[in-house]
């Protein structure tokens, strides 16, 4: 049975337009226009237990809609949805206590006081027992190397510290499902990797089923197995990431390396599209079926290769791809 | 889980908020100064003001020096309680546009008492002490002071006072949810409270009837004062206890209607 279910969602926001200027504010005091924009259009999918899922898409597209309605934050406008056998916008307690919503642009921890006191207005909230929220916030401040941040006011520290913290008070009451919402947003690279590794260890040791919006490809590349793409509201694609790159990127990717002066740029033409060409590597894109041949009349060509590599476009390419065309090619 | 169980989840959840808050406001150290340098400023300047006023007359709309100052000791007993208590509303509109009130929705508390107890102002809480003390010491002035009947009348309508703030302090929440550009609902409130600091009957019948029955602030602050004066008769007090509990109601209402509607802040 899955633990998340996502039958024909359909979201709206209404909003109004305010024509320019002075006259347009006044004009809007007494008329406005009201729009309905459909955030989510007929969105369905499921997700099974200890699963983690990416879910891509540039912005606007739907993304943090659908997680706000995942969580009860936002009531559907459509559609039947359905976590852990719950309605969430019925927002009953019960559910509330096993699910927990990460969101990288807001925060949820006091400003002004040390990240301990947040996870213990949430100790209460969630009522863990003494015992267990000890244990628990010894552990993650483990994993997490903040143990000798935790007395330090939240505005004191960085913003992967900040993050850091942010994720042990969503999983302070061990959440059986998780949404992250871009976690590893504005980090440093470093910072990012060590979020992404707890992710990573945090969902294989736990079983917590998770769904993961990033706009950085690596965090969706190294964590999800299978990914959902969503475009102006509606999904594009969901499935494998490897069967996503087959399915999308028509063409593979040849890096040859060879000596330092010896081939020039117009040299590598005959054999694919180049991609780029630096003193002693260059990069082609050849389609998919001709990549072995490519290869091969490369090889037996004479430049001097000095080795030579076949893989698969780079995921960013291959979801530019996806953002660009206007339906998905025949499977 | 039963309602003693709830009762004291809810306690402890209030407890540490308020630790929270008092944690917050210690950490602000100057502007948390200035802010009850400024209160007891307003306090004082006002008490001298009906002071002053009684130097040049007996009695004003009727009432004598101790009368109008019990008025006013109400009216802040109130005022100063539901902004210790109902703190957190004067914050909600940046929770609500920073999209920070997700994360309350998401969790297993109920919204409405997080969002309104999620700063309870111990600066506040300091002055309830002075008004309280104030209050008995007007009241053994009165020409007529009131007895244990008159108290009971006054501890009732105070209830239904503080009822009758609270449900103004929901509804300007539930306005802020259905419009995220509201930002003035809860000042109109409160500037609309001052009315209550003197005795109603200094106002024209017209302004008496619309902060009775409209935005109720004189139903909420000067009928407890009234009751304590002999001056409310029971018809009157069961029409004000039903006007809070409907008002109440209807603010509660208004207020799952909101959240229904709640559209949350852009990412």
């Amino acid at each position: 049975m899955p633990v998340i279910e996502v039958k024909h969602l359909t979201r709206n926001y209404e909003y109004y337009r305010k024509p320019p200027g002075l006259s347009g504010s006044l004009r809007g005091l007494f008329r406005r226009e009201r729009l309905v924009a459909e955030a989510v259009k007929d969105c369905s999918f499921s997700i099974g237990a200890g699963e983690l899922v990416g879910f891509l898409g540039p912005n606007g597209a739907g993304k943090t809609t659908t997680l706000k309605v995942l969580s009860g934050i936002l009531h559907p406008t459509a559609g039947d949805v359905r976590v852990l056998g719950y309605v969430p916008f019925r927002r009953q307690a019960e559910f509330q206590k096993q699910f927990a919503i990460v969101m990288g642009q807001k925060n949820q921890l006091w400003w002004d006081l040390p990240a301990r006191e947040s996870f213990l207005l949430n100790k209460e909230i969630y009522e863990i027992p003494d015992r267990e929220f000890e244990r628990s916030l010894a552990e993650f401040a483990e994993l997490l190397d903040i143990g000798d941040i935790l007395d330090v006011p939240v505005r004191k520290l960085s913003l992967g510290q900040r993050m850091k913290c942010e994720l042990v008070a969503a999983l302070i009451h061990r959440p059986k499902v998780l949404f992250l919402d871009e976690p590893t947003i504005g980090l440093d690279v470093v910072a990012q990797q060590s979020i992404r590794d707890f992710i990573g260890r945090y969902n294989r040791e736990q079983g917590t089923t998770i769904i993961l919006t990033s706009h950085y490809m690596e965090d969706i590349s190294r964590l999800c197995r299978r990914v959902i793409i969503i475009d102006q509201g509606m999904i594009v694609s969901d499935g494998p990431l490897d069967d996503l790159v087959r399915r999308y990127a028509r063409e593979k990717l040849l890096t040859l390396s060879f000596p330092a002066g010896t081939v020039r740029r117009e040299d590598l033409g005959p054999f694919g599209e180049v991609v780029t060409a630096t003193d002693g590597k260059a990069v082609l894109k050849v389609s998919r079926d001709g990549v072995k041949s490519a290869a091969s009349k490369i090889l037996s060509s004479a430049l001097p290769v000095e080795d030579i590599l076949i893989s698969e476009m780079e995921i960013d390419e291959v979801v530019r791809i996806i953002f660009g065309r206007k339906s998905p090619p025949p499977l | 889980m039963g309602t003693m169980a709830i009762a004291r989840k809810y306690f402890r959840i209030w407890k540490q908020l308020s630790l929270l808050a008092i944690g917050s406001f210690l950490s602000n150290r100057i502007d948390s100064g200035a802010y009850l340098a400024g209160k007891l400023v307003r306090f004082g300047f006002f008490l001298l003001l009906i002071v002053s006023l009684f130097s040049f007359t007996d009695t004003l709309a009727g009432y004598t020096k101790y009368e109008v100052v019990l008025f006013f000791l109400t009216f802040n007993l109130i005022d100063v309680m539901s902004q210790a208590l109902f703190r957190g509303i004067y914050a909600f509109r940046f929770d609500i546009q920073r999209g920070n009130f997700d994360f309350v929705l998401s969790k297993p508390v109920d919204p409405l008492f997080f969002c309104l107890c999620r700063m309870t102002d111990i600066l506040d809480t300091i002055f309830l002490a002075p008004i309280v003390v104030l209050i008995v010491y007007v009241m053994g002035r009165l020409p007529v002071p009131p007895g244990p009947l008159q108290l009971l009348h006054y501890a009732l309508l105070l209830l239904a006072g503080m009822t009758t703030v609270l449900g103004i302090h929901i509804i300007t929440a539930s306005i802020t949810i259905w419009k995220l550009e509201s930002e003035n609902a809860i000042w109109l409130y409160r500037e609309a409270m001052t009315i209550g600091r003197f005795p109603p009957e200094v106002y024209s019948p017209a302004v008496r009837a619309v902060f009775t029955f409209v935005l109720p602030i004189i139903l909420a602050v000067a009928f407890p004062a009234k009751a304590a004066l002999r001056l409310l008769d029971g018809k009157t007090t069961l029409f004000a206890l039903c006007y809070a509990a409907g008002f109440f109601a209807l603010s509660l209402f208004l207020w799952q209607k909101s959240l229904k509607a709640y559209s949350s802040a852009s990412s």
